[in-house]
């Protein structure tokens, strides 16, 4: 069974290379993705579909990934995306590298494992809440 | 003056807090009198007149000891007149009187008070060019991400047997589009940085106008689209740092050439004096600004790959200069939408 189960994701960035090529790369993993350029384009997907897992950048276009996250109710599972920020934590969300936060550049297959991590992880357990 | 005279001018004074002796009135020293926390209970005439500053008494001296020896310390005082906060170099001397503690401060020299919008407007530069930095900075590491996944995609259909070339040969494709791409943003660093001064400089706005033309020109290897300039004679000048101005302006026409993708429609450039200000436009028939987008992002028909820094730095560059860059829809010149950059008059006429 491919890692993907059929899961859905969205993910958000507004840099089209790397939002199609994570998108493309998560596929081929068996997930059913979706794609965001922004914060207004993934609140209307969220508000629209139910998402097992948000990969999301943190600094859009049009506003701040986390910021995003942590205003929906109840609170999607999300991974975060940063070329620059430092772990810990923002806006009630606990970031740990490896866990829910990655650095850019990063490989492909190292956002793949916690992705697989994450929505594999039990109901319990909330991916992104502090802890 | 050795500590003897000091203490003598202090006990002369009187018993602080009242009116002070003619000999420390009139000494040709700044002197003030504080007591052991710091609070200013009496200064001379010279030390009102070198501090600018018409009364003294309750003011708070904190000073800032660098040297002490003997009975004579020196250091740094700072002292609140009024609005104004004075650095002074000061001499001090513990008097003792009737077994209260004094502080005889005498003010050697003092820096002029800085207006607080002159270190503002120099902090506001900086600032500026700090948060254009950090912003290139995160521009370039999105091509570098994706070249790190194209890369690495390349790779391991390089492993599999059955990739097929053609699909490994376009990952490497991407990935070296996007790593011109990189370099193209640490070329506008370099740019920015290279040519960056802490300095302002009187500029002529045509001449900045026809710089920023001559390196657009340049940097698009020839003329890629047709430019017209109206440029008002008699304009005053602009206090501003040319370098960045020049780039930011270049960086307008480049958006402004590149945006319409219709071959028609020349680049029009324009200056004219507005009140206090000199106004430059940069106009191309055709080109659609929703002036709701007050970020700057590109909207339909904008250049694949332009992601709207380039004019989130111009904004940040002519507001560093108390300037103003704004987008219309109904430009002066009558045609569509431009870009109005307005640059505030520096008090000189050209």
């Amino acid at each position: 069974m491919s890692p993907g189960r059929g899961c859905k994701l969205l993910i958000v960035d507004d840099y089209g290379e790397v939002r199609s090529l994570v998108s493309r790369q998560l596929q081929r993993l068996g997930y059913e993705v979706a794609q965001a350029d922004g914060v207004i384009e993934a609140q209307k997907l969220l508000a629209a579909g139910d998402f097992d897992l948000v990969v999301t950048d943190v600094s859009l276009r049009d506003g701040n990934g986390i910021e995003m996250i942590s205003a929906i109710d109840p609170r999607p599972r999300a991974i975060f995306m940063s070329g620059y920020m430092q772990p810990g934590a923002a806006s009630g969300i606990n970031l740990e590298a490896g866990r829910n936060f990655i650095y850019k550049p990063f490989k492909i297959r190292e956002l793949a494992q916690m992705v697989n991590a994450a929505v594999a992880a039990r109901s319990d357990y909330e991916f992104g809440d502090i802890s | 003056m050795s500590s003897a005279i000091y203490r003598e001018a202090a006990a002369e004074a009187g018993r602080f807090g009242q009116l002070p002796g003619e000999f420390f009135e009139a000494a040709p020293d700044a002197m003030l009198i504080a007591d052991d926390a710091g609070n200013v209970v009496v200064a001379n005439k010279r030390a009102r007149e070198l501090l600018g500053c018409a009364e003294l008494a309750g003011s708070k001296i904190d000073r800032w000891i660098l040297n002490a020896a003997e009975s004579v310390v020196e250091g740094i005082g700072f002292l609140q007149c009024g609005s104004t906060r004075v650095t002074a170099n000061i001499s001090c001397t513990d008097v003792t009187v009737d077994a209260a503690k004094w502080v005889l401060v005498v003010v050697r020299d003092h820096k002029p008070p800085v207006a607080q919008s002159l270190v503002l407007s120099q902090a506001w530069k900086k600032l500026a060019i700090a948060e254009i930095g950090n912003a290139l900075a995160h521009e370039l590491n999105q091509p570098l991400a994706a070249v790190t996944l194209h890369c690495e995609t390349a790779a391991s259909s390089a492993r599999t047997s059955s990739a097929a070339d053609a699909e490994l040969q376009a990952e490497l494709e991407q990935a070296t589009d996007q790593a011109f791409r990189a370099s193209g943003i640490v070329s506008k660093l370099r740019q920015i940085f290279g040519t960056y001064t802490d300095q302002s400089d009187i500029a002529d706005p045509n001449a900045l106008v026809h710089a920023a033309v001559s390196r657009f020109v340049a940097q698009a290897g020839g003329w890629p689209a047709e430019i017209n300039l109206r440029l008002a004679a008699g304009l005053p000048h602009v206090e501003v740092n040319p370098a960045l101005v020049t780039h930011a302006l270049a960086s307008l026409l480049e958006i402004a050439a590149g945006l319409h993708e219709s071959e028609a429609g020349p680049v029009t450039v324009a200056t004219v004096r507005r009140d206090d200000t000199v106004l430059i436009t940069i106009n191309r028939p055709g080109l659609w600004l929703d002036q709701k987008e007050t970020q700057f992002h590109p909207l339909e028909g904008a250049k694949a790959g332009w992601t709207g820094l380039e004019f989130a730095i111009c904004k940040r560059v002519i507001t560093a200069y108390g300037g103003v860059l704004e987008t219309m829809d109904n430009c002066c010149t009558g045609d569509d939408g431009c870009f109005c950059v307005h640059l505030p008059v520096s008090g000189e006429e050209s």
